[in-house]
């Protein structure tokens, strides 16, 4: 199932962590020093998820290195 | 940085082609069906996987490369590893028309980023076809004046408008295809508006902050779409 994640190139990621502290879903956890990605409890994408929170990218939008990337699709609205 | 690998070793599969996967081509279609018959034999079948690259730019053209299924990229790269975006290449198309006509090196490198099945002619063969058709000439000329036309918008771009106008114009143009094309995220829009990662990215928070679109995990929506196609005008 494709639950929009975001990709990650391992070659750059520096385990700095603030991917994890920017998510407002709970999405990104910290294990060691790699971040993981799953859908957290306020994940709005799934039928049967508590829809808190809109994720707009901070976890690319903060990455210093370029690591993450959240592919998506452009839509009309 | 970008990195690009030799290609060589890893198409998958050559076959002799049946004439009617020729047909399935657009500039090859206006050809009688007897000089089609005649070009399987010459004609064969590659295969690449996601990744892989098909060409490197400057590298010297032996065919003419069509697109049967899958999606091309086809892009130039700096000495510092920074990448632009010339096309995306789908079904149908010629790879490298220009360098199968003139013989000159490749313009720019061919990497495809879906499994991809190309369709190769000796270029000897496509000029050949020059001489001996004028439907596939007029074909041919019609497809060169397309590509220019569209190469002149893009100099135009980069050269008069800001990026904010540009990333404006590409979203505009590119949520016009439902379903999307493919996926995209803040690199690759990058490279084809020709820009970097991070202004993409303080833009994309303009538009945002601004109610001009939104986003969403997995989704950039056009809310105001007037203002965006003021946005694309600016300079």
């Amino acid at each position: 199932m494709d639950n929009h994640l975001p990709t990650i190139d391992w070659a750059r990621c520096t385990g700095c962590g603030l991917c994890a502290t920017a998510c407002p879903c709970q999405a990104v956890e910290m294990e060691g020093p790699k971040p993981t990605f799953h859908c957290g409890a306020y994940c709005h994408l799934h039928p049967g998820c508590v829809a808190l929170a809109h994720c707009s990218w901070p976890c690319e939008d903060v990455c210093p290195t370029g690591a993450l990337a959240c592919p998506f699709d452009i839509l009309p609205e | 940085m970008a990195s690009q690998a030799r290609p060589g070793p890893h198409v998958l599969e050559m076959t002799t082609l049946p004439t009617l996967a020729l047909t399935e081509l657009p500039l090859l279609a206006t050809l009688p069906e007897d000089t089609l018959y005649r070009l399987r034999g010459f004609a064969s079948r590659r295969s690449y996987e996601a990744g892989q690259v098909i060409a490197l730019e400057g590298d010297v053209c032996q065919e003419a490369l069509f697109v049967a299924k899958g999606l091309v990229r086809v892009r130039q790269l700096s000495l510092e590893g920074r990448e632009h975006v010339l096309a995306y290449m789908g079904p149908g198309a010629c790879l490298n028309l220009i360098s199968a006509l003139d013989g000159g090196a490749l313009p720019a490198s061919l990497e495809a980023i879906e499994d991809t099945t190309v369709y190769a002619l000796p270029c000897g063969h496509v000029r050949d076809l020059m001489r001996e058709s004028t439907d596939f000439s007029e074909a041919v000329a019609l497809q060169l004046a397309e590509e220019n036309r569209r190469l002149s918008h893009m100099v135009r771009d980069l050269a008069l408008y800001s990026v904010r106008a540009r990333l404006a114009r590409f979203l505009l143009q590119h949520a016009e295809h439902v379903p999307p094309q493919q996926r995209w995220t803040q690199a690759t829009i990058a490279a084809s508006i020709g820009t970097v990662r991070d202004v993409v990215g303080r833009s994309l928070r303009a538009l945002s902050e601004e109610g001009i679109i939104r986003r969403e995990r997995g989704r950039l929506r056009i809310v105001d779409r007037e203002r965006l196609e003021r946005a694309a005008h600016e300079e």
